[in-house]
């Protein structure tokens, strides 16, 4: 499946239209380095075109993000076991690319809002192909070839080690893409917002500061802890203990958006544009060191993984409904423990767009339901945490059958939050009450749904069912505040 | 058949005061199995009944509900039983010792003998007199009447003048209930003090105006005499202030004062002058000890110890640090076995989760994060941030975004994570765990950290123990497949049974299980699971009393390793020096021995305001120009202690004496080096906190004076779950959590911020006149029945 943006990506231009010449005398050398933009599409400002690529990237960072969540999730079983200690730090690892993944999306989206464009988590089903990926987008289970995608779809430019020269080699005896890699989106963005004539000082505005997210809110101290007093040099290691940075920077200047960008590109996907090797390692190099050690041990065994039997692309729907590519879980109870977790995508997908909207120096009223609001964001990434670690042990299909479910991270029909704010929290309540259908069906004892769960499924949806409780009588009592319940209760 | 050993369990019994004649009936707390996520229930349990007259247990049976308070306002006192177990011949394990029992030895009830001694040591900890210590023993008896407490001190105005610690009584076995056993009944809780002239009351009251029913001591509770010193007993407010150029040493408590002064109080917001009101009151803490000489045999003997505190009065939740986890710790080390199953590991780290969420429900989590409360200044709010401003001399600032705290969405936060991991998701968080190292970390990523928001013992931002951090990193690591279980652990839940049965364990396995042992007819409140744990300085006990001598021949200060006594002519010269540095050589497990060692002293830092995310700076100011803070001594000590318990290690004392500064560990300096030997904290193999580390009154001396102060002055970042600040608590309209202070009067839903002054809160002498009345029970987070105050 291609994309709504792609015929604007390499756009052919008119006989009447030239391209727009690029503006000179305004680039860093960094950006001197960066390729020339293609010509604007017609039919686009520069600063839309500008806010059409941010979109594409955050489609790109959401798509990666969730590959990486799913392939993290697909860990485990009788090939884990076998290296336990091994296979539970790639969890950590990809679960933490994960993570700063998240923190480019949530940067990009404020940088869209600096440019005055309209946030962006919207992305496509899986699986689905994009002009700035060299593969199709596909949840799968890890394995030596999807790992070697992750390694060459954040291979940076000029690779020298040896060491890296021979994963490259390795890599490309797997896989081979004929596309650009993710790095070439943030070439353009770069480029872009880096040129004054095309993106005009006019275009920042430095009021979205308030709505952008901030580390405070978002960071959960996933970043290097402070150097120590009296460090001699801030190029000294800081303290990784958690082996991780996640970067969500607010921007209220061009500059700032450069440097954020720079920093968003330089740790994954566009190695060439870091700003310093005393950084945490690249994705790159966190996958190409899980790619060396799964092909050592493929290498003696050649049946080895470290995965369960999930299945590509998880579909939770009627089968026939599925699209190519994508495979339809037909057990039941899994089936509703997919949709369970279709629910609570879509309410974290709907909060993280909503969000937006409110300023973090609004009048009480309003800037505490961004409290309660980033509370539950957090909220219902662990519940997808503990719903996707129930799903790859539940069946597929026949419950004889050794294939396991998968979490299927499938988009809601439409993330547009309903206005006026009042039916967004109505919407809330809808599906919270479309949880507590399937949590009841799950837990009725005359249904027997929980057969082949195991202990962990009933414990968490009865903490489920009581946290929702909770969470309902708190969205009531704002639609009080609103005026709104009698139209909710009715 | 011989009886080869005694044990008294629990040997470590909580009775809590009240002043209603009949104790609390008996009671656990369980989890709703439907609702993980809400408070515990109280569960009445089997309650034995004790016939006033002849001392038997004429009956038992369980109550419909639990009454924590009577009708008339009057607490129900907890009183233990403390029952007697006895080890025959070659067995392993104990039995209850029974009137059958003992006459198969030859025995009979009679031929048991108890000596109860209790102290009471707060006022003597402050004014350094030992004729301040309030001293009551029973002398040894054998018969089934009461035998009172009568604490009495060389500085009461006479021989008959005493403090009322309560009762011990010997259970008088018959045939349905054969077993021994003695029980503690606590005192009510009355305040002491001098006995005063009209005018020296009257010059009390004109002190401040505003104070309009300063208490005033009953005349049978009169009994210090004023002219001994405790009476306007003051430590100039320069030491407070911590004037670098005050040369006289004061032997300060922490936090200071920390008892009821003359008023304005507090003395923090009144020019540091602390002037004490001269009083005392019926807590204490002390030891049972029993002995038996069975016909024909050698007399045997056993302790166990017993304190008196105030009501636990969230009863149906549990803190996250509690004394239980801080007595875990010595008992199975700081670290993890790696043989304890994964199930264990997981449903531990559960635990520590649950009880989180159970702290931070009681906290105003945007009051105690330092925002502003209805736009007055949070420096004027008690808080853990204003504390660290006024510890460090620099302005305020608050932990989190200001806009994103909130008591329901962060304890929702933390719900969620709780539910995460009952679905099976290993610990994703633990480096976000504040390290027991990292307490003076006041940069925002330091002060982050897990848990935030409260104190520890040292003053600094409160950790938890090794082995609860452990517990988590352990559960991180744990495989990705784990056999599939359903273990909830619940209060009353035997800990041995969680527990690995190998024999390296079994040692500190019994331990436990007598540490943690449920004596028929207490309530789950008698226990050290329902203790706040590493406290400045506490509530049941001050814990950190008891590592004063865990080095032979030396006495250190309870919070900063300054060594104030010697057990020994030997050591004199340490006296005034502080310990900083301690070495010893661990065994390893790839043969020789690993050198170890660590400091007692850490560095406040804070963010550099060149770049606050990732540089630092020392939080130095004139009176502590290298920023030096000491490090509570329960998670310092506990890798020595389980190494090298009963063997020497080196210490490294300041070469100069600290009494007036404070250095911190410098390799470039001179220093005083000693051998030094590790004492045991168990005495033998028992659960019994060595006599020799403290002794009776010494684990309370530390608290305050008299105890109903401190509600009114350590705020709740002390011990949220014990002594709450924010209840009833729901969402308004807004989304934002709105509800009562717990110590404001009356219950309005709008929450009055902490002030001293403020006539809508509980004030001193509201809780000294009134305690009983003002200190409400709180059950499922509201208040409880009868409780809604004015």
């Amino acid at each position: 499946m291609t994309g709504r943006s792609d015929r604007h990506i390499e756009p052919t231009p008119s006989a009447v239209l030239t391209p727009t010449p690029l503006a000179s005398g305004t680039k860093s050398i960094e950006e001197a380095k960066l390729p020339a933009l293609p010509p604007k599409p017609e039919e686009m400002s520069w600063r839309d075109y500008l806010i059409m690529l941010l979109h594409i990237a955050a489609e790109l960072e959401h798509g990666l993000m969730v590959e990486y969540l799913y392939a993290a999730y697909s860990l485990g079983g009788a090939g884990a076991a076998e290296h336990s200690g091994m296979v539970t730090e790639w969890r950590d690892v990809i679960l933490t690319v994960a993570r700063e993944e998240m923190g480019h999306l949530v940067t990009v989206q404020n940088l869209l809002l600096l440019i005055g464009g309209p946030v962006s988590f919207e992305r496509q089903d899986f699986p689905w192909s994009s002009p700035f990926y060299p593969f199709d987008f596909k949840l799968e289970p890890l394995s030596l070839e999807s790992l070697a995608c992750y390694v060459y779809a954040e291979m940076p430019k000029d690779l020298t080690r040896p060491v890296d020269l021979k994963t490259q080699h390795d890599v490309n005896e797997l896989v081979t893409g004929d596309k650009p890699t993710v790095g070439e989106i943030y070439d353009r963005i770069i480029r872009l917002v880096g040129d004054r004539k095309l993106i005009p000082d006019s275009t920042f505005d430095p009021e979205s500061y308030r709505y952008q997210a901030t580390w405070d809110e978002w960071g959960r101290g996933y970043r290097p802890g402070a150097h120590k007093p009296y460090a001699k040099s801030v190029d000294t290691p800081a303290p990784y203990e958690r082996k991780t940075r996640v970067i969500v920077t607010q921007m209220a200047t061009r500059t700032e958006a450069l440097a954020a960008l720079r920093d968003v590109a330089g740790q994954g996907e566009a190695e060439h544009v870091r700003a310093t090797d005393k950084m945490e390692d690249s994705h790159f190099d966190r996958f190409a060191k899980i790619f060396r050690s799964y092909k050592r041990i493929r290498s003696k065994d050649a049946k080895w993984s470290p995965s369960r039997p999930v299945p590509e692309n998880p579909f939770a729907g009627e089968a026939r409904y599925a699209p190519d590519g994508a495979t339809a879980i037909t057990s039941k109870a899994s089936m509703a423990w997919a949709s369970l977790f279709n629910i609570r995508y879509r309410m974290l997908l709907s909060m993280l767009t909503y969000m937006y909207r409110i300023p973090r120096d609004a009048p009480e009223s309003s800037h505490l339901r961004r409290a309660g609001m980033l509370g539950r964001i957090f909220g219902e990434m662990y519940n997808l945490k503990a719903v996707a670690g129930i799903l790859v042990r539940l069946p597929l299909g026949d419950r004889k059958d050794p294939a396991r479910a998968g979490p299927p991270f499938q988009m809601p029909y439409t993330l547009s939050p309903p206005l006026p704010e009042a039916n967004f929290w109505r919407m809330h309540l809808d599906l919270l009450g479309a949880t507590a259908t399937i949590v009841d069906m799950l837990l009725d004892p005359a249904r027997d749904n929980l057969a082949d769960a195991p202990a962990d499924g009933r414990r968490y949806l009865l903490a489920l069912r009581d946290a929702d409780a909770d969470a309902r009588s708190w969205i009531e009592e704002i639609l009080v505040g609103m005026d709104a319940s009698r139209r909710t209760r009715a | 058949m011989t009886i080869r050993e005694l044990r008294i369990l629990p040997p470590f019994a909580i009775g809590r005061l009240g002043s209603a004649d009949r104790p609390l009936d008996n009671f656990s707390i369980t989890s709703e199995q439907n609702q993980p996520l809400g408070y515990r229930r109280i569960v009445p349990g089997e309650t034995l009944h004790v016939d006033e007259a002849t001392g038997e247990i004429n009956g038992r049976s369980v109550p419909a509900s639990i009454e924590f308070k009577t009708a008339e306002g009057r607490i129900r006192p907890v009183a233990p039983f403390i029952e007697l177990w006895a080890r025959i011949d070659d067995a392993a394990d104990f039995v209850p010792l029974t009137t059958d029992l003992l006459a198969k030895h030859g025995a009979k009830p009679s031929d048991v003998v108890w000596n109860v001694t209790v102290a009471n040591r707060k006022v003597e900890r402050r004014t350094g007199h030992a004729g301040d210590r309030v001293d009551a023993t029973t002398g040894t008896f054998s018969d089934h009447a009461p035998r009172t407490l009568d604490g009495h001190s060389p500085h009461f105005l006479s021989r008959t003048h005493t403090i009322d610690f309560g009762s011990v009584r010997y259970i008088k076995p018959n045939a349905a209930h054969p077993e021994i056993r003695l029980r503690f009944m606590p005192a009510k809780g009355l305040i002491y003090g001098p006995k005063l002239t009209e005018q020296e009351i009257e010059e009390m009251r004109e002190a401040d105006p505003s104070v309009t029913n300063l208490f005033v001591v009953p005349e049978k509770q009169a009994v210090y005499d004023k002219t001994k010193g405790w009476w306007k007993f003051s430590i100039p407010p320069e030491v407070r202030n911590a004037d670098p150029y005050f040369t006289t040493f004061y032997n300060e408590t922490q936090p200071p004062a920390l008892f009821a002064i003359i008023p304005p109080g507090p003395c923090w917001l009144n020019d540091n002058v602390a002037v004490s009101r001269g009083y005392l009151d019926d807590a204490c803490d002390g030891t049972v000890e029993v002995s038996l000489t069975p016909k024909g045999g050698k007399t045997l003997k056993a302790v166990g110890r017993i304190v008196a505190a105030p009501p636990a009065l969230v009863p149906d939740s549990l803190f996250v640090r509690t004394l239980a986890d801080d007595l875990d710790q010595v008992i199975f080390g700081p670290a993890i076995s790696p043989d304890e199953p994964d199930e264990v590991t997981r449903a531990r780290a559960e635990d520590i989760v649950r009880r989180a969420f159970e702290t931070v429900r009681f906290l105003n989590v945007a009051v105690m994060n330092g925002n502003p409360v209805n736009g007055r200044d949070p420096l004027d709010i008690d808080t853990m941030p204003a504390e660290e401003a006024f510890d460090v001399y620099r302005p305020m600032r608050p932990i989190f975004a200001p806009h994103s705290a909130d008591t329901l969405a962060i304890m929702a936060l933390h719900q969620r994570v709780y539910s995460a991991m009952r679905a099976g998701a290993a610990p994703w968080f633990p480096s976000l765990l504040r390290k027991p190292q990292e307490v003076a970390d006041f940069t925002d990523g330091g002060r982050r950290k897990m848990p935030a928001l409260m104190c520890g013992a040292d003053g600094n931002y409160l950790a938890l123990t090794h082995r609860q951090i452990r517990t988590m990193y352990k559960a991180a690591g744990r495989p990705l497949d784990i056999p599939d279980s359903d273990i909830t652990l619940e209060p009353d839940v035997d800990p041995s049974r969680l527990i690995p049965r190998n024999a390296s364990a079994a040692h500190p396995a019994r331990r436990a299980a007598e540490m943690h042992f449920v004596a028929q007819g207490n309530p789950v409140s008698s226990r050290p699971v329902t203790s706040i744990g590493n406290c400045t300085p506490g509530l049941e006990v001050d814990f950190r009393a008891v590592w004063r001598r865990v080095f032979e021949g030396i006495v250190l200060r309870e919070y900063d390793n300054l060594v104030m006594e010697v057990e020994h002519t030997k050591y004199k010269h340490l006296v005034g020096h502080r310990l900083l540095k301690v070495e010893y050589d661990r065994p390893s497990v790839r043969g020789a021995p690993e050198r170890k060692s660590f400091v007692t002293m850490t560095t406040q830092i804070g963010p550099n305001p060149y770049d606050t995310a990732t540089q630092s700076v020392v939080l130095s100011f004139q009176a502590s120009p290298n920023g030096i803070a000491p490090m509570e001594w329960s998670n310092m000590l506990a890798f020595m202690l389980h190494d090298r318990a009963g063997e020497t290690v080196t210490c490294f004392f300041s070469a100069d004496d600290e009494q007036l500064g404070m250095t911190g560990w410098d390799e470039t300096e001179q220093h005083i080096e000693m051998e030094l030997q590790v004492r045991q904290f168990f005495e033998g193999d028992t659960g019994v906190i060595s006599r020799t580390l403290a002794q009776p009154g010494e684990l309370t001396q530390g608290l305050c004076s008299p105890w109903q102060n401190d509600y009114r002055e350590c705020s709740c970042y002390y011990w949220a779950s014990a002594r709450p600040d924010f209840i009833n608590v729901e969402a308004a309209p807004s989304g934002r959590s709105v509800g009562d202070n717990w110590l404001q009067k009356e219950r309005t839903g709008e929450y009055v911020p902490d002030d001293y002054a403020d006539s809508r809160l509980v004030l001193y002498d509201d809780l000294f006149n009134e305690w009983e009345k003002w200190l409400r029970f709180a059950i499922e987070g509201k208040d409880a029945a009868g409780e809604a105050g004015e």
